[in-house]
């Protein structure tokens, strides 16, 4: 990934799928995606929304070609950031901002982080599997889900209940 | 460093070093992220036995490692060998030629998401140390 994709047009914060069929829904889709924009776009400038997109391209970069740990790891590939970068836009406002990292097998990571026994991770494959761990206290939580465009109702559930204390 | 040394089995409370050469694995405050402790590619994780070794020859061997890399060491997450065993792995001797002290930690589970479960545990025990500026 090079940092000129940034400016691809066919990128903007906040795109959601539109899900109606006829024109009205279109309609309702497109209004309430500006809408949407506008909201993220001030949300990236007052919570630092712009800093984990930052950091997504850093990590990219850093972790782009094999044995980027000095341990033998896999590049990070492209499309693993398109993912990353899709699933960072499908983030509700609200949601804290994660911190953005890599693993050995080339998944990007996302964090959210509160003190070592409220934390969650979130692993991203280039090919839009999820893999996420967490720990809630005294409580762990744990799965894997496809990543169709919308961020799994089960992560965002666990990220609120992380900073809920 | 002394191979025979390095050969005997790993005691559970010895102290074994995963070298960080990736600013972005460290949290702000100073703790490590699980993201280093993910084993690839052989289901395996590289760590180095403190055993016998000075703090500057620790810190050489981190500086191989990030060599490799052509980045700066950024420091070491330390933990002892109890970690991971509790977390039902085995710690085995591995010595090279090039480091003695190596280790591998296996019996990992191959899915990714029991794999995030163990490291986020296994780093609720981790010590970083950031690489002291006069250590080279």
């Amino acid at each position: 990934m090079t940092l000129a994709t940034l400016d691809s047009p066919q990128l903007s914060y906040g795109a959601t799928p539109t899900r109606g069929a006829g024109p009205e829904a279109r309609f309702i889709a497109k209004q309430s995606e500006e809408d949407r924009r506008r909201l993220r776009e001030a949300h990236s400038i007052g919570l630092g929304a712009e800093r984990a997109f930052e950091e997504l391209f850093v990590v990219a970069r850093e972790c782009g070609k094999p044995n980027w740990d000095g341990y033998g790891a896999q590049a990070v590939q492209e499309e693993t950031c398109w993912q990353a970068y899709r699933f960072l836009e499908a983030l509700p406002l609200g949601i804290p901002v994660p911190t953005v990292g890599a693993e050995a097998d080339g998944h990007l990571t996302l964090e959210w982080y509160q003190n070592p026994v409220r934390v969650l991770s979130v692993s991203i494959s280039s090919n839009g599997m999820v893999y996420y761990a967490a720990l809630i206290g005294s409580s762990k939580r744990s799965g894997t889900e496809p990543f169709l465009g919308e961020v799994p109702k089960d992560i965002l559930y666990i990220i609120r209940r992380v900073f809920s204390a | 460093m002394n191979p025979s040394v390095a050969e005997q089995p790993v005691a559970e409370a010895e102290w074994l070093a995963r070298y960080i050469v990736r600013k972005q694995h460290v949290r702000r405050d100073g703790t490590v992220k699980p993201d280093p402790f993910i084993p690839f590619k052989y289901v395996e994780l590289s760590e180095t036995r403190h055993l016998a070794l000075t703090e500057q020859q620790i810190w050489d061997i981190g500086d191989r490692v990030a060599s490799q890399t052509r980045t700066q060491l950024q420091g070491r997450a330390d933990a002892q060998a109890s970690v991971y065993m509790q977390q039902r792995l085995r710690v085995i001797a591995a010595p090279e030629e090039q480091n003695p002290n190596h280790v591998n930690v296996v019996d990992w589970p191959s899915d990714k998401q029991a794999q995030k479960e163990i490291a986020l545990e296994i780093v609720k025990y981790v010590r970083y140390k950031a690489k002291p500026i006069t250590a080279s």
